[in-house]
C-alpha cells in the first residue's frame, strides 16, 4: 500500500511548478497593493490616501495671518495695504476718483478682464455725477453708508463684499473690479470677468452628422447657461464647489434632483471635497482624482464636449461635473455600454440606430482581437483556416523574415506613431499625411518584403475599426489592450486569446464606477436595460430609466 | 453609493451559476461514456431521467439550506450532526471540490494540448488558467456571477449554432429505433448521466448568498434544465452523426463531430475552434466556482480569512491535477468523482434533512 | 521604501523570465508544408528509394506499404514568379516512402524535406484495392484515425490500379487531391457517385463489423474517373471485389442516396431514352416469419423525360409517357436485380443497408442475427417494386 502511495507522488518538478504557481500571484498581489497605495486608488471602504500637499500649509500660514486682518475703513491705509499686496503686477491698475458727495473712492481692476462698460457707465458715472440732487435733499450726508450706496447709487446686478485682503486679492486677479470707498469698511467687488472667450462651436473631438452643433466652452457660466437652455426644467440643479488649493477654480455638479439617487450625489460630493491638489487645469485631473481604480485601463468617468450628451445622461440619473476652464464635462457613473453609444443613435430612427450600434460593437471586437487572432492562426493553428487561404498565405509570406508577432508589432507600432503624429500635424498636411502613411508605407513595406500583404489588411481593418468608437478615451484604452492581446496570442495562440478575453472580463466585472458595476447592463440581467444596450428600441418601448442607476423616478414619460 | 447588500446574488444569477457549473467537461465526453453503458442510441432518455433525479436531489439540498438561512453547509452541518462528524463531512466536501477543480483543469489541458497547442508543456497551460481564475474569485461571488452571465449566453448560442451546422452529416437512422431494446439500457445509463449533472451540490453554498432564498427551488429547476437541454441536443447530434459504433471509438466525440465537416465558403470553414473556445470558457467557470467553494469551505472550517486560503489552495489543486499519469487514469479519476458525488451529495442531504425535520434542530422557529 | 523597490524588481524579473521562456510549439505558417492527399499502395520501393538504400539509408522495416504524400504548395523561386510561370510546373509535390508503420512513414518524410508536414488539411486518402485485399483496412487507417491533426472529414477512396497514380494529374494548375475531393460533390449530377465516405463514418462502420463499399477510382494517362465501387467485407475489412458502374447505380437506388442522375434505356425500337431523376425515395420493409427474413424494396421517383431519339413518339402524348415510364421501370428493375444478385450470390455481403433497416424495424430479431448477417442476408428474399413518374419534358414539347 505504501508503495502505491509513493508511486503516485509526482515528480519533484511538479512541486517546483506548484511553488511558482503560488509565488507569482502573491508577488502580483503585493505589487498591486503597493502601486495602489502609491497612486491613490480608492479602496472599497472609500478611504483615499493622502496626496502630498501638506508642505504647502506651513508656507502659507504666515501669509494667511496677515491677509486675514480686516479692512479698517480708512481710505488711505486700506489703499496702501492693497497696493502693497498687488501693485507689483503690471496689469493691475488703480483709478482713484472723488464721488459726487466728496468722498474719495478708488477702482482697482485688472486690464483685459474687467467689465469696462459696466464700471465706466454704471459705476463711475453714477457715483461721480448722479447723486448731486440726492445729497442736497438729505441732511445727514457726511457719511454715506454702504447700504445707501448699494441700494441707491450702484445700479449693477453683481455686488459682493470682501472683508479682508485675502478674499479681495484673488477676486481682483480673476477679473472682478474692486471699489474702495472712504468711510466704508468693506471693499465692494463689482461685476465679473469678461475677457475674450471662444464662441460656441461644434466640438472637434465629437462631431456628428445630425445633432446640435453646440459644444461647451472654457467659461463655466457659459456652460451652465447652455445646460439651462435645454428646455424649461425646474429639476436641474447645479451646485458649486471650489477646488484647487493654490488656484481656486469653480466646479459645478449638475443633476436632476428628483431623478438622481441621493446616495450617488453624496458620494460624488464627498469625493470632490476630498480633492487635494494645488491646481486643476482640466477636468481630466478631476477624473483621475475621483475615480475608483487608478490601475484599471478603463476610464471610470466619461468626458464629453457635447451638452446633449450631458443632458441625456442627467435624465438617466447620472451626475455631471463641469470645471471652469475646461470644455470637457465629466459624467459619472459610467458603464461599459456608454462608451460605445453615440447621441446619433437616438437622433436617427431606431432601425438604423440599432444596426449602427451593432456595427460599432463588431468594430470594437475587431479593433481588439483582430491582430491577436491573426497571430494565433498564422503561428499556431494553420489547421483552423480554410485550405485555400492557407495556401495563399504561405505564398504571400515567402520571404518575410520575421515571425508573425514581430511583423504585427512593427505594423501596429508604426500605425500608432502615425496616429500620434497626425494629431499634431497642421491642418493642411493632416489628411494628406494620413493617406501617405497608410497606403504608401504599407505598400512599401510589402514590396520590401518586411510584412505580408495579408497583415496589412488586418492592420488596416483594425485601425479603421478603432476609429468607429465614439469616445476617444475608450479608443485609447482599446489600443492598449490590443497590444496585450497580441502578446497573449503570441505566447499561447488561440488559447491565449481566450484567456485574455477571460482576464479582461474578469477585470471588468470587478470594476465599479461609483458603486455601479462597470459592465451593467450586460449583467446582472435586467431586460429593461437591454433595450438600450445593443439595440436601440423605439422610444415608445423604452419607457423607463435605466434600472442600474437606481433612480428615484423611473418613468421616462414624466 | 449603491452597494448592493454585500455580495448577494439574484435568482437569475443563481440559475446562471448552476448552469455554468454543470456545463463543463462533460460536453465533450458525455456521448461516449453514456453510449458505452447504454449500448444503444437511447442515451438521451437516460439524460432526461438523470436530470429529473438530479433536480430532486437538488431540491432536497435547497430545502435543507432554507432551514438555515444565511449559512452555508460548512456552517450548519456541525449544528446538525455535531462538530466531529460535521468537520469530517466538511473536509470531505472540500476535498471533493478540490478534486473536481483539478479534474476539470486536467481535462481541459489534455484537450488543449491535443488539438490546439501541441508543443506547449502542460504546466504552462494550467498555470495561466489558474492565475486568471484566482484573479476572478478574489472579488467574491457577485463578480463571478456577473462573468458567468456574460459567458453563458455566448456558450448557448455558439453551441446551438454548432449543432445546427452539423446537421449536414446527421442521419436520423442512427438514433432509431427508440427504445428498441426496452427500458433496461436507459437505466444502465443513469450512472453516467449523474456525472454530467455534477453541479447541483453547489446549492449547498449558494442559498446563503441569495437575495431571495425562497426562490431557490425555482432557480434549481431552471438551472438544471438549461444544461439538460444542451446536453440532450449535443448527444442527439453527436450520436446521430457518428452512430453508436463510431461514438464509442472516439475519445472526444463532440469535438470529432465538429471536425467531421467543413462548410466551404463560410468564413471559417472549420468550426471546432468555436466549440473549443466556449468549452474553455465553461471549464473556466466550473473551475472557478469549485475553487471558490473549496476555499470558502476551508475558510469557514478553520475560521480564517478567505483570501490567503485562496492563494494557498492553488498549488494544491495544481498538484492534484498533475497526479494522473495518463488518459486512462484521468478518466478513472473522473468516474471516481462521479461515484463519490452520488453518495456524498445524493444521499447526504436526504439524511440531513430527515435529521433536521425529526430533531428540529436549527434556526427555524415555531412562528417562522 | 527600499525593500519595496527590491521586491518590485524581484517580481518583475520573475515575470520577465517566465515570459521569455515562452512561444513553445509555434511554427510559422510559411515554414510548413500542407499535406493534402495520401495514397497507400502495396509496398514497392521506387527507384529513388532503392538508390538511397544502396547509399546506406536503411532501418528495420517490412516493405508492406508505399505511402505517397501529396503536399502543397510548391514554392517557386522569386525569379520564376516574376517571369510568370506558365510552364507545366506542377502545383503539388508527391513524395513516396516505403515501410510498414504509416506513422513512421510520415515521420520519414522529415528526413528528406525540411518543411514539416501538417495534416489538418488532408483531404483525400486513396487506397489501392490490391493493398486492401491483402491488409485489413482498419490497420491501415489506425494512425489516421488516431492522429489529432488529421480531420475526420477526410475522404476515403479505393483505386483499381496503383493509388499513387490517382494523385497525378496531367492538367496544369490542377491539384489532384482537391480535384478528387470536389468531384464527390457531383453527387447531385450523377447517381453513380456514392455518398462520400468520411473517416468518421468509416470508423463507425468498421467498428460495427458490417460490410461496406468505397468509391472506386480508375486512372489512365493522368486522368482519373470514378468507376464503380470496391466492396469491403465487414469481418475481415478486406477488399473482395468491385461493383461496376451499373451495379453502383442500382446500389444507390437501393440505399436511397440519390440526389440526381440519369436512367438511360432503349425503347422497343432500340432508340435511346433518357430520364433525368428529380427526386427518388426508397422504402425498405422488413418481414420476419420465424427464421425467414425477407425484404421488400419500394422505390418511387419523379423525373423528367430529357432525351428520346425516336422522333415518331411525342411526349405530349400521355400514352407515350406511360410507355416511357414502363421502359424506365424495366431498366431500373434490371439494375436492381443485377446489384442484388451480385450482393447476395457473388460476394455474400450486405452493402445496401438492409441490416440497418432490420435493426430499426425489428431490433430484437437483429440482435440474434447480427453475428453472421452477411450469410443470413444472402439467403433472404428480396422483392421490389418500382414506380416512376415522368412529370415533365423540359422546354421542348416535340
Amino acid at each position: 500500500m505504501w508503495q502505491t502511495i509513493v508511486s503516485r507522488i509526482p515528480d519533484w518538478i511538479v512541486f517546483v511548478q506548484a511553488l511558482v504557481l503560488l509565488i507569482v500571484p502573491i508577488i502580483i498581489y503585493f505589487t498591486s497593493k503597493w502601486l495602489q497605495s502609491a497612486s491613490g486608488s480608492r479602496t472599497s471602504e472609500g478611504t483615499t490616501t493622502e496626496n502630498k500637499s501638506e508642505e504647502n500649509t506651513p508656507e502659507n500660514g504666515k501669509a494667511e495671518v496677515e491677509d486675514n486682518t480686516p479692512f479698517t475703513g480708512e481710505y488711505v491705509t486700506d489703499l496702501a495695504s492693497i497696493k502693497n499686496r498687488i501693485a507689483k503686477n503690471c496689469d493691475v491698475h488703480f483709478r482713484e476718483f472723488t464721488m459726487a458727495t466728496g468722498k474719495k473712492a478708488a477702482i482697482i481692476y485688472v486690464e483685459g478682464l474687467y467689465d469696462k462698460e459696466l464700471i465706466e457707465v454704471q459705476v463711475m458715472k453714477s457715483l461721480m455725477f448722479d447723486d448731486a440732487e440726492e445729497t442736497e435733499k438729505s441732511s445727514d450726508d457726511t457719511k454715506i453708508t454702504k447700504s445707501y450706496l448699494m441700494n441707491k447709487m450702484l445700479p449693477i446686478s453683481e455686488i459682493r463684499e470682501a472683508l479682508n485682503l485675502q478674499e479681495l486679492v484673488s477676486d481682483i486677479l480673476v477679473g472682478s473690479t474692486a471699489m474702495l470707498i472712504d468711510g466704508i469698511v468693506e471693499v465692494l467687488l463689482l461685476g465679473s470677468a469678461t475677457g475674450k472667450t471662444r464662441s460656441i462651436e461644434e466640438p472637434l473631438s465629437e462631431g456628428l452628422l445630425r445633432g446640435p452643433r453646440v459644444g461647451f466652452t472654457e467659461i463655466l457660466s457659459d456652460n451652465t447657461a447652455i445646460q439651462r437652455r435645454h428646455g424649461k426644467n425646474e429639476s436641474l440643479e447645479l451646485i458649486k464647489f471650489q477646488v484647487g488649493t493654490r488656484a481656486k477654480k469653480d466646479l459645478v455638479v449638475a443633476y436632476m434632483n428628483d431623478i438622481v439617487n441621493s446616495e450617488l450625489l453624496e458620494e460624488v460630493s464627498r469625493r470632490i471635497e476630498a480633492i487635494n491638489m494645488d491646481y486643476l487645469p482640466e477636468s481630466g485631473y478631476v477624473e483621475q482624482l475621483i475615480e475608483d481604480n487608478s490601475l484599471s485601463p478603463f476610464q471610470q468617468a466619461q468626458n464629453t464636449e457635447r451638452p446633449d450628451r450631458v443632458i441625456n445622461s442627467l435624465l438617466e440619473g447620472r451626475v455631471a461635473i463641469l470645471l471652469d476652464g475646461s470644455p470637457f464635462a465629466l459624467i459619472v457613473p459610467v458603464t461599459f455600454s456608454m462608451l460605445l453609444q453615440s447621441p446619433e443613435d437616438y437622433y436617427e430612427r431606431w432601425i438604423p440606430g440599432t444596426l449602427l450600434r451593432m456595427l460599432r460593437f463588431l468594430a470594437t471586437f475587431f479593433a481588439l482581437f483582430a491582430p491577436a487572432l491573426y497571430i494565433s492562426f498564422i503561428s499556431y493553428h494553420p489547421g483552423l483556416i480554410p485550405t485555400k487561404l492557407v495556401m495563399s498565405i504561405i505564398d504571400a509570406r515567402q520571404g518575410v523574415p520575421f515571425p508573425s508577432l514581430i511583423e504585427a508589432l512593427i505594423m501596429e507600432t508604426s500605425i500608432e506613431i502615425l496616429r500620434e503624429a497626425g494629431v499634431r500635424l497642421p491642418k493642411p498636411i493632416g489628411p494628406a499625411m494620413g493617406i501617405v502613411g497608410g497606403l504608401i508605407i504599407g505598400d512599401a513595406a510589402v514590396n520590401a518584403g518586411l510584412v505580408s500583404p495579408f497583415l496589412v489588411i488586418v492592420v488596416a481593418v483594425t485601425a479603421i475599426s478603432s476609429f468607429a468608437i465614439p469616445s476617444y478615451s475608450a479608443g485609447i484604452t482599446l489600443r492598449l489592450l490590443r497590444f496585450l492581446a497580441m502578446f497573449c496570442a503570441a505566447v499561447l495562440g488561440a488559447y491565449g486569446t481566450v484567456l485574455f478575453f477571460l482576464l479582461l472580463f474578469s477585470h471588468l466585472v470587478k470594476l465599479k464606477s461609483f458603486g455601479v458595476p462597470y459592465i451593467s447592463p450586460i449583467s446582472p440581467y435586467r431586460l429593461d436595460d437591454w433595450k438600450d444596450f445593443i439595440f436601440r428600441l423605439p422610444f415608445k418601448v423604452m419607457k423607463r430609466r435605466p434600472l442600474m442607476m437606481k433612480t428615484k423616478d423611473s418613468d421616462r414619460k414624466k | 453609493m449603491f452597494t448592493r447588500t454585500d455580495d448577494k446574488i439574484t435568482t437569475t444569477q443563481t440559475v446562471v451559476i448552476i448552469s455554468c457549473y454543470m456545463l463543463g467537461s462533460g460536453v465533450l465526453t458525455l456521448p461516449r461514456t453514456l453510449t458505452e453503458r447504454v449500448k444503444t442510441a437511447d442515451g438521451w432518455i437516460s439524460l432526461i431521467v438523470g436530470g429529473l433525479i438530479v433536480m430532486l436531489a437538488g431540491i432536497c439540498i435547497v430545502k435543507l439550506c432554507q432551514q438555515y438561512p444565511g449559512k452555508t453547509i460548512y456552517q450548519f452541518v456541525q449544528e446538525i450532526v455535531g462538530s466531529w462528524i460535521g468537520s469530517c463531512l466538511s473536509t470531505l466536501m472540500i476535498l471533493y471540490f478540490v478534486a473536481i477543480s483539478a479534474f476539470q483543469i486536467r481535462v481541459m489541458a489534455e484537450v488543449t494540448k491535443l488539438y490546439l497547442l501541441e508543443g506547449t508543456p502542460m504546466w504552462v497551460i494550467v498555470m495561466f488558467f489558474m492565475w486568471i481564475g484566482l484573479y476572478l474569485i478574489t472579488s467574491g461571488i457577485n463578480s463571478m456571477a456577473r462573468l458567468f452571465e456574460i459567458i453563458l449566453p455566448i456558450t448557448i448560442v455558439v453551441l446551438l449554432i454548432c449543432m445546427f451546422l452539423s446537421s449536414k452529416i446527421f442521419e436520423i437512422d442512427n438514433l432509431r429505433p427508440v427504445l428498441g431494446e426496452g427500458i433496461l439500457p436507459v437505466l444502465r445509463g443513469l450512472r453516467s448521466t449523474v456525472f454530467v449533472f455534477i453541479g447541483y451540490e453547489i446549492m449547498f453554498i449558494l442559498p446563503a448568498f441569495m437575495q431571495h432564498p425562497k426562490k431557490g427551488v425555482k432557480a434549481m429547476i431552471i438551472g438544471t434544465s438549461i444544461p439538460l437541454v444542451m446536453y440532450m441536443i449535443t448527444y442527439i447530434m453527436v450520436v446521430g452523426a457518428l452512430s453508436v459504433d463510431g461514438v464509442v471509438r472516439s475519445t472526444w466525440p463532440t469535438l470529432d463531430l465538429m471536425r467531421s465537416f467543413e462548410i466551404t465558403g463560410l468564413l471559417f470553414e472549420r468550426f471546432e475552434f468555436f466549440l473549443l473556445v466556449i468549452w474553455i470558457m465553461q471549464i473556466f467557470s466550473t473551475f472557478t466556482i469549485t475553487f471558490y467553494a473549496a476555499s470558502m469551505g476551508l475558510a469557514q472550517l478553520s475560521k480564517r480569512n478567505i483570501q490567503p486560503i485562496m492563494y494557498g489552495l492553488i498549488p494544491i489543486i495544481f498538484i492534484v491535477a498533475m497526479l494522473p499519469k495518463n488518459m486512462n487514469e484521468v478518466f478513472d479519476f473522473g468516474d471516481f468523482i462521479g461515484s463519490v458525488s452520488i453518495y456524498l451529495f445524493g444521499l447526504l442531504p436526504v439524511v440531513l434533512l430527515l435529521i433536521t425535520k425529526i430533531f428540529k434542530k436549527g434556526a427555524l422557529k415555531e412562528d417562522g | 521604501m527600499d525593500s519595496m523597490k527590491r521586491y518590485f524588481v524581484f517580481a518583475l524579473s520573475i515575470l520577465i523570465v517566465l515570459s521569455l521562456t515562452g512561444c513553445w510549439g509555434n511554427k510559422e505558417i510559411e515554414d510548413l508544408s500542407v499535406n493534402v492527399g495520401l495514397a497507400l499502395d502495396v509496398g514497392e520501393e521506387s527507384e529513388l528509394e532503392q538508390e538511397l538504400a544502396k547509399e546506406g539509408d536503411s532501418y528495420p522495416k517490412k516493405n508492406l506499404i508505399t505511402a505517397t504524400l501529396q503536399t502543397v504548395p510548391v514554392l517557386k523561386g522569386k525569379s520564376e514568379k516574376q517571369s510568370g510561370s506558365s510552364k507545366s510546373s506542377s502545383m503539388y509535390l508527391n513524395t513516396e516512402e516505403t515501410g510498414d508503420s504509416v506513422f513512421q512513414l510520415y515521420r520519414q518524410y522529415s528526413l528528406r524535406r525540411y518543411r514539416p508536414i501538417i495534416g489538418h488539411h488532408l483531404k483525400v486518402i486513396v487506397i489501392s484495392s490490391e493493398l486492401s485485399r491483402k491488409m485489413d483496412l482498419e490497420k491501415l487507417l489506425k494512425f489516421i484515425l488516431r492522429d489529432n491533426d488529421i480531420r475526420p472529414s477526410c475522404l476515403v477512396l479505393i483505386s483499381k490500379g496503383k493509388a499513387s497514380e490517382a494523385l497525378v494529374s496531367s492538367q496544369t494548375g490542377d491539384i489532384p487531391s482537391f480535384h478528387l475531393r470536389s468531384m464527390v460533390e457531383n453527387q447531385f449530377r450523377n447517381n453513380k457517385i456514392l455518398a462520400p465516405m468520411i473517416l468518421t463514418k468509416l470508423d463507425g462502420i468498421m467498428n460495427s463489423g458490417s460490410s461496406f463499399v468505397l468509391q472506386n477510382l480508375v486512372s489512365a494517362k493522368g486522368e482519373v474517373e470514378f468507376a464503380g465501387a470496391g466492396v469491403i467485407k465487414g469481418e475481415t475489412n478486406k477488399w473482395i471485389g468491385t461493383l461496376n458502374e451499373h451495379e453502383v447505380e442500382g446500389l444507390t437506388w437501393i440505399k436511397g442516396e440519390i440526389e440526381g442522375g440519369v436512367i438511360k434505356t432503349y425503347d422497343k425500337s432500340g432508340e435511346v431514352l433518357a430520364y433525368e431523376i428529380k427526386s427518388a425515395k426508397t422504402k425498405i420493409k422488413t418481414k420476419v416469419h420465424g427464421n425467414d427474413i425477407s425484404f421488400h424494396v419500394s422505390i418511387e421517383s419523379d423525373g423528367r423525360l430529357i432525351e428520346n431519339w425516336d422522333t415518331s413518339q411525342v411526349p405530349t402524348d400521355n400514352k407515350f409517357l406511360k410507355e416511357a415510364e414502363g421502359y424506365f421501370e424495366e431498366e431500373l428493375k434490371e439494375m436492381l436485380h443485377k446489384t442484388i444478385h451480385k450482393m447476395q450470390d457473388v460476394y455474400h455481403v450486405d452493402v445496401g443497408g438492409f441490416g440497418n433497416k432490420l435493426r430499426i424495424q425489428h431490433p430484437k430479431v437483429w440482435k440474434t442475427v447480427k453475428k453472421d448477417w452477411d450469410e443470413t442476408f444472402s439467403q433472404s428474399d428480396i422483392t421490389y417494386d418500382v414506380k416512376l413518374t415522368i412529370t415533365d419534358y423540359g422546354s421542348s414539347s416535340k
